[in-house]
């Protein structure tokens, strides 16, 4: 496969738009091929910058504890935790 | 020779992503101040694309919720060789924003798509690091300067939440064509900024 063909499938890995094929073809040939990789990276960055591009808006200061209530509840709730009163 | 501090958040690239990657390895150790420290980087960021996506703030806060709690909960999930830890919590916001579309779907109003890049000075921009709003122009230059068909895609994929077959739909166009515009548009991005992907905090430095 073409290095060309291979930075598209990053592409289309980037945005999660690969079928279970094409994921394995992307894979086999980074494996051994550095500049793909590297390539692979900056699309990366590519969506990370992407992300940053949207009009800026801060979150409820609140949101945090939201969360931190609700992961506190997966540990209570998962069978390798301890009661979440342990943590 | 001046050194570069792990822990400065404008540091390069790949101490950005060695430092990230350190943080969720943490976090799959169950440590919440790990996770604490990747809300602190990217809940803001995260927030203000979903809200963009979903275009409300009930939305938008579900979204980050949900983005956080499956960090904590399949951080083994992420892996450091296909990409980074931010690119990987921006790929599950847009999941998440596109599941709270499909929830919500009688509450769309999505006849046109309201994909808005202009660098409209919001309030919350007083605490906004300057380097990032160097970055945001950057990014929206090179999107501004796609062919308008790649262009088009690319935001209806990324900004609007579409799936590809949405954006196929959207603009009458084969799945196969809009895949390619894509991920054709992506490459191009990549092409465009380049360097200052990485080159960006260089200023920083001490
Ligand atoms: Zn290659």
């Amino acid at each position: 496969m073409n290095h060309r063909h291979v930075l598209e499938l990053a592409a289309g890995a980037a945005l999660d738009d690969l079928d279970p094929e094409e994921r394995d073809a992307m894979a086999a040939h980074l494996a051994g091929c550095p500049a793909c990789r590297a390539g692979a990276r900056e699309l990366d960055e590519v969506i990370l910058a992407l992300g940053m591009v949207s009009p800026r808006r801060t979150p409820p200061p609140e949101l945090w504890g939201s969360i931190r209530a609700a992961i506190r509840a997966t540990n209570a709730g998962s069978p390798d935790a301890g009661p979440a009163s342990a943590r | 020779m001046p050194e570069r501090t792990v822990t400065d958040p404008d540091g390069g690239t790949d101490a950005r992503r060695d430092e990230e990657a350190a943080l969720l390895a943490r976090v799959r150790d169950r440590d919440e101040r790990a996770l604490e420290a990747l809300y602190q980087r990217y809940a803001g960021a995260l927030y203000s694309l979903a809200y963009q996506v979903t275009g409300g703030d009930r939305f938008a806060q579900d979204v980050v919720q949900e983005v956080f709690i499956v960090a904590w909960r399949d951080a083994q999930r992420f892996d450091p060789s296909r990409g980074s830890v931010g690119a990987w919590l921006f790929g599950l916001a847009r999941h998440k924003a596109i599941d709270v579309l499909r929830r919500e779907a009688t509450a769309r109003r999505r006849s046109a798509p309201e994909v808005d890049l202009e660098l409209e000075v919001a309030p919350d921009d007083v605490d906004h690091d300057a380097w990032q709003n160097l970055r945001r122009e950057r990014v929206v230059e090179a999107l501004r300067s796609l062919p308008a068909a790649q262009r088009e895609s690319v935001e209806l994929a990324f900004f609007a939440g579409l799936t590809h077959v949405e954006v196929a739909e959207r603009l009458g166009i084969p799945l196969g064509t809009a895949k390619t515009r894509i991920r054709t548009g992506l490459l191009r991005l990549r092409d465009i900024l380049g360097d200052s992907l990485s080159e960006m905090p260089a200023g920083s430095r001490a």
